[in-house]
């Protein structure tokens, strides 16, 4: 045989304790017959596999050899098969060569290589380095992400791309930060929908006047009603409530109140959608349930842009019982529901300073004079200005103070001097000090101590550390408060470690991480990558779709902040619900917008990720289902166990709506063609227990057809008229690789809360990946084990699993 | 205290269209091709990708060769029959990814299984051409989008962002800045400059501290920041010279982002704007329909829907309209290649357009097969070339072939097998 010549190493050739056979020996005897030069199963050539752990694609072969024959995959069941001790043995002499060699590599240069801040990270950086609110991600180059997640080096690369948009992103940042205006004119107004320039010319405009005059089908018609206190707006669209009394005003927070509630409508609230609008697009920035009858004022806090008007709009509305709709009768004659409108308040900019804390974080302890008589400069736009008493003094004190900032730690002796050159060259050109500060912090801006994580092999520093974990559950730079623990060496230690974790996790920046993490391991990202059929899933509305990645966000949380277990993403009893998601799942009793818990009945199918509206849609295409790729999704995100790619030339059933096949028809290929079997054994059953909900989560026992069918009327729906056509029933049931059955989801469920063990493991795989920012290697499994023993013995929780990461060797080391 | 530099007229320049720096992409610096001593017609290549794909029964022919016979999407380019080949049976290998969309990223790269595990994109083949001989024109490469995504990726592996708006894009090639704009570009320039030459400087002092493992990722920094340096240099040069004046106006934007055929003719017409007055030699479009509704006659539903259309044949129907639609703008843009001439000769001649689709098959994401049609360049064309269904033909061997026609001496590229696809001469 073939093989020994290419295994040179010599622990493949030296017998095992115990006298057991060598590597070498037991490869030839149990894997050649299939895996040498001319048999070759599955493209697997031992003989040919050198034992050149340097070649990263040799290693990773290796790593799957003892993957296989440690899952007893590998031999097959048809072949001869090592006993146990055998088995062992090799699997530990194979196992600890490569752990050693990677270990040693680890030891050398550390797991994690110098990674860069990704597009999220450098945006909500530069916004708590310079106080400013300036969206930049959009700027930067889209990033990739390796290993499942956009933190890990080997996705983020680097291009003259790169350095052209930093430039220019620290130009818009620098323009941003300074602001010499006076400050904002405060507003604060309550505005009446009847004194609306357009609702005014919408009503008093006499019905029937022809809007063109060659056109007598143009009649004028009220599609608005006005009452004694409100305006009541029918359609879901056009017209909207627009809100334009409000004079311009600049980017930033407000506080909104607005009063209106439910017209006709029967008893029940309808929802009111608000948007900021400033023509090019339209931003959600809430919705709320309106009460029948009664007003209700909606008051929330929110950012506008510079250009923004409020938009507000119905949902549910517009039609009356007999399907007629507004448009065609008109607002006196239509009998159906609408929101009645009185008023919207708007009350800001909110902040708390002026100037802006920007200016001080830019320009550190130079003064800021105040202006006696702006109207003499600047015709009144410029009310403050520098007045440094040694203006190279100011620059250096500024310059230095904003990039020990900027680099996340001290600096080290002459490391501010290239910048503070810059500002000088400008400042002995005769330039101001505002023109001298820009070169340099667009150079400190694009300088590797800000761009890229400064980490040590071996144990990281007080100051690496607090990055690390700052961007691990912040997506930003450190506080001053982390920054001072740094300074103090205090932030290793266990306890204040602990304390750390604990007080970020409570601040309300945390919500990146779980924005952040959910966002891509359970693919939350993709949920507008396809719009559900409009033909087939009429109830798919835009509350739907904004609830369905909220309540995937705050069940997360919910686990996060009561430090519940793991196992409730398998399986819970409860659910993070508002009226929109309670409606689509059938629950009753849910009322209004709010997010809460809700106790699931004991006979519900939810309960858990997999049953969520979010998951159950970005693992769907906006048609159809395939078990094959929900199956493989379970297993790569909650199981972390990815299926292989299918191989070359394998064929992709084709998505089929006409209503005469089934997904599974189609798939019977799979349990009797034994090629296809052996993969699509474990693929396939997860997705078959999902095949009971829809693209966009809603439960089935029928799946819906384009053509063929009996029409009926959509039921997880408050709008009553929706029509679709029901086909063929669905057949969630199926058997897991090792044969045992289950009927449906709730069964499957519970198989699978057997595997919780390798769930948590997974999740703990994942967290370790995201907040290092590197993948998990072989040498680095024990490590990812103990953190689960650990968290496992103290009862699964999920915080205890962030603090359990955070606490691990494994990530406070290079 | 002088405030004369208001950060509203500063952020107003680098916004305002027309004057946005535009920065050529290249690797080093090289003297310009003399002016009057160039002979030969340069060659240039365009790629169009529709990355949902293009139904395939509607485009392919039943026989193979010169005698095929036509089919509906090719009737739309009848006139041109004979400056296309239609290929059947090419696609990269290895294709799957982390979603059924992933081979999106890698049409004109072919780097394996996009988007999974430590995946790296390669570098495409506009830019593998741009690196060479990008310097010779203003702009080493256009990228043009119906959003901001694009098919062109630089060698580490990023991808270069997409003008949508044909009037910035017009204004970037044709209209040039006012004596104050040029002169801030030149500063902006300038200061960019000094700033690269610092962060470098920095880059060293950062790389004492680093280990062996880092080292590559900094030296990633070190090229960016060094190429950045040339791309600066190169753009002061461009800034001072007067652009191409052309006999067209600036195009009016379309707003309507559903809007795809009516925005992708607009981008359209500006390829042979662009290569006539070689501002450069090389463009990629991507045409990139999701979950809108495209104004077609006759459309009521999504094209991403309709991509998916699960053998309905209503859905069928509409995606054929929407398609047939940008076959349309697709015999525009080669009858305006064809009419343009230079030297006597037409620019198609010189110029290869690839049309194609990431997707064989989308309604099953299925990235074999793919719909190819190719256009220009001087090639022979007029035929069929259908390739083996199951065991298809590396993509790249016909960007080898491409990039031997462009002049450059290479003889692979990607997951390329050999230098040629058989039957193409």
């Amino acid at each position: 045989m073939f093989l020994r010549r290419s295994l040179l190493l010599t622990l493949l050739l030296a017998p095992l304790a115990g006298g057991a056979m060598t590597p070498a020996a037991f490869m030839e005897e149990y894997c050649a017959d299939c895996h040498d030069a001319e048999t070759k199963k599955g493209g697997l050539d031992l003989t040919s596999l050198s034992w050149d752990l340097e070649q990263r694609s040799n290693f990773d072969e290796w790593v799957k050899v003892v993957d296989l024959v440690a899952k007893g995959e590998m031999p097959p069941k048809k072949k001869a098969r090592p006993e146990g001790a055998a088995a062992k043995a090799f699997l530990a002499g194979l196992g600890d060569a490569l752990r050693g060699f990677e270990g040693t590599r680890q030891a050398e240069t550390g797991r994690t290589v110098l990674r860069r801040l990704n597009r999220v990270e450098y945006e909500r950086t530069m916004q708590d380095l310079l106080g400013i609110p300036t969206p930049l991600a959009a700027l930067l180059p889209a990033d990739g992400s390796a290993h499942g997640f956009d933190t890990v080096a080997e996705g983020l690369r680097l291009s003259s791309l790169h350095m052209e948009k930093y430039l220019e992103a620290a130009d818009l940042a620098f323009d941003d930060a300074v602001q010499f205006g006076p400050e904002p004119a405060q507003l604060s107004k309550r505005m009446f929908l009847k004194d609306e320039k357009g609702v005014r010319s919408m009503l008093d405009k006499p019905e029937g006047e022809l809007t063109n005059k060659n056109d007598p089908k143009s009649k004028h018609r009220h599609v608005l009603h006005e009452l004694p206190d409100a305006i009541v707006y029918f359609n879901e669209g056009y017209p909207a409530a627009e809100i334009h009394q409000t004079p311009q005003h600049p980017a930033g927070t407000y506080r909104i109140r607005i009063s209106a509630y439910g017209y006709q409508s029967d008893g029940k609230t309808i929802p009111m959608r608000v948007y900021g609008d400033n023509y090019r697009d339209k931003q959600l920035l809430g919705w709320f349930e309106m009460p029948p009858d009664k007003p209700r004022v909606a008051e929330f806090t929110t950012k506008l842009r510079a250009g923004d008007h409020l938009k507000v709009e119905p949902t549910n509305t517009g039609v009356d019982a007999k399907g007629q709709n507004v448009y065609n009768i008109g607002a006196h004659e239509f009998t159906g529901s609408g929101l009645a409108l009185q008023w919207v308040e708007i009350e800001g900019p909110l902040h708390q300073e002026w100037p802006p804390a920007s200016m001080k974080k830019l320009f550190g302890d130079t003064p800021l004079k105040k202006i006696e008589d702006p109207k003499k400069t600047g015709n009144g736009k410029i009310a403050y200005e520098l007045a440094p008493e040694d203006v190279k003094a100011s620059a250096e004190q500024a310059i230095l103070s904003f990039a020990t900032r900027a680099f996340r730690r001290p600096l080290e002796p002459g490391e501010g001097d290239h910048f503070v050159a810059l500002a000088n060259q400008e400042l002995e050109a005769g330039r101001p000090l505002l023109v001298a500060m820009r070169p340099a912090v667009r150079a400190i801006l694009t300088a590797p101590q800000f761009l890229l994580f400064e980490e040590r092999p071996g144990k990281l520093d007080d100051y690496a550390l607090a990055s690390r974990l700052s961007y691990f559950l912040w997506s930003t730079m450190p506080d001053d408060e982390l920054f001072a623990k740094a300074a103090a060496h205090q932030l290793s230690k266990p306890e204040v470690l602990r304390a750390q974790v604990e007080r970020m996790l409570k601040d309300e920046k945390a919500h990146a991480f779980v924005q952040n993490f959910t966002g891509q391991w359970l693919d939350l990202r993709n949920i507008d990558a396809t719009s559900p059929d409009k033909k087939l899933y009429p109830e798919a509305d835009e509350l739907l779709v904004v609830s369905m990645v909220q309540e995937t966000e705050r069940f997360f949380a919910e686990l996060l902040n009561r430090n519940l277990s793991v196992t409730n993403f398998i399986q819970a009893d409860f659910a993070i619900l508002n009226s929109r998601l309670a409606t689509h799942y059938g629950i009753d009793g849910v009322d209004g917008e709010e997010f809460r818990n809700v106790t699931l009945p004991p006979d519900s199918p939810r309960g858990g990720i997999l049953t969520q509206a979010s998951v159950l849609k970005v693992t769907a295409n906006g048609t159809t289902t395939s078990p094959v790729l929900r199956g493989a999704w379970v297993m790569k995100k909650l199981l972390g166990q990815p299926p292989a790619p299918p191989p070359p030339g394998t064929g992709m059933i084709e998505p089929d709506t006409r209503g005469a096949t089934t997904v599974r028809e189609q798939l019977a290929k799979h349990r009797t063609q034994e090629t296809c079997a052996g993969c699509h054994r474990q693929i396939d059953p997860p997705g078959f227990a999902l095949e009971c909900f829809d693209v966009i989560g809603g439960f089935r026992d029928r799946y819906r057809s384009q053509d063929k069918g009996d029409t009926a009327t959509v039921k997880n729906s408050r709008s009553k008229r929706l029509y679709i056509k029901l086909g063929l029933p669905v057949d969630a049931s199926g058997e897991l690789a090792d044969g045992r059955p289950f009927t449906g989801i709730q069964d499957f469920r519970k198989l699978l809360l057997e595997q919780s063990d390798q769930v948590l493991l997974s999740l703990a795989q994942k967290l370790v990946i995201y907040s290092t920012g590197a993948g998990i290697s072989y040498a680095d499994r024990p490590a990812v084990e103990a953190i689960a023993a650990k968290v496992k013995q103290q009862g699964g929780g999920l915080r205890t699993l962030v603090h359990e990461v955070v606490q691990s060797p494994i990530f406070q080391t290079k | 205290m002088n405030i004369a530099s208001a950060p509203l007229s500063r952020r107003a320049f680098l916004r305002g269209a027309g004057v946005s720096l535009a920065l050529p992409f290249l690797d080093a610096m090289w003297p310009h091709r003399l002016l009057g001593a160039q002979p030969a017609a340069p060659k240039r290549l365009v790629a169009v990708c529709t990355s949902l794909g293009i139904y395939g029964p509607a485009l392919f022919p039943k026989q193979t060769g010169r005698d095929y016979e036509s089919t509906p999407y090719l009737d739309l380019i009848k006139e041109h029959r004979n400056d296309v080949t239609v290929f059947s049976g090419l696609s990269h290998p290895d294709q799957s990814g982390a979603d059924g969309h992933s081979s999106e990223m890698t049409w004109l790269t072919s780097a394996r299984h996009p988007g999974l595990g430590g995946f790296r994109n390669a570098i495409s083949v506009d830019q593998f051409v741009a690196e060479k001989i990008g310097f010779e024109t203003r702009f080493p490469s256009l990228q043009l989008g119906t959003n901001n995504i694009s098919q062109s990726y630089t060698r580490s592996g990023v991808m270069i962002p997409a003008e949508t708006r044909p009037s910035v894009m017009f204004a970037k090639l044709f209209i040039d800045g006012t004596k104050g704009e040029v002169w801030n570009q030149m500063k902006k320039l300038q200061e960019g400059r000094s700033i690269m030459d610092t962060v470098g400087a920095e880059a060293k002092r950062f790389g004492a501290r680093v280990g062996a493992a880092d080292r590559e990722k900094l030296d990633e920094y070190f090229t960016s920041v060094r190429e950045m340096e040339q791309r600066l240099a190169k753009a002061e040069d461009w800034v001072q010279k007067p652009k191409p004046k052309i006999d067209a106006t600036k195009p009016q934007d379309i707003a309507d982002n559903a809007d795809i055929i009516g925005r992708l003719q607009l981008l359209f017409e500006l390829v042979p704007l662009a290569l006539q007055t070689d501002s450069t030699r090389l463009i990629t479009i991507l045409v990139q329909g999701r979950g809108d509704v495209p104004p077609v006659p006759g459309v009521t539903i999504d094209h991403h829907n309709l991509s998916h259309h699960g053998q309905d044949p209503e859905k069928i129907r509409q995606l054929e309209l929407v398609e047939m639609a940008e076959f349309g703008a697709f015999a525009k843009l080669l009858g305006a290649l064809k009419q343009k001439t230079e030297g006597g000769a037409p620019l198609l001649d010189n110029t290869m357009v690839l049309l194609g689709s990431n997707l064989g098959n989308a309604n099953s994401h299925d990235w074999t097969n793919l719909p190819l049609p190719l256009a220009g360049g001087g090639f022979k064309h007029g035929q069929h070339l259908a390739f083996d269904a199951k065991n298809n033909v590396p993509l790249c061997n016909l960007f080898v072939q491409m990039l031997q026609k462009m002049g450059q001496e290479t003889n692979a590229f990607g997951s390329s097998s050999s230098t040629s696809v058989p039957g193409l001469v």
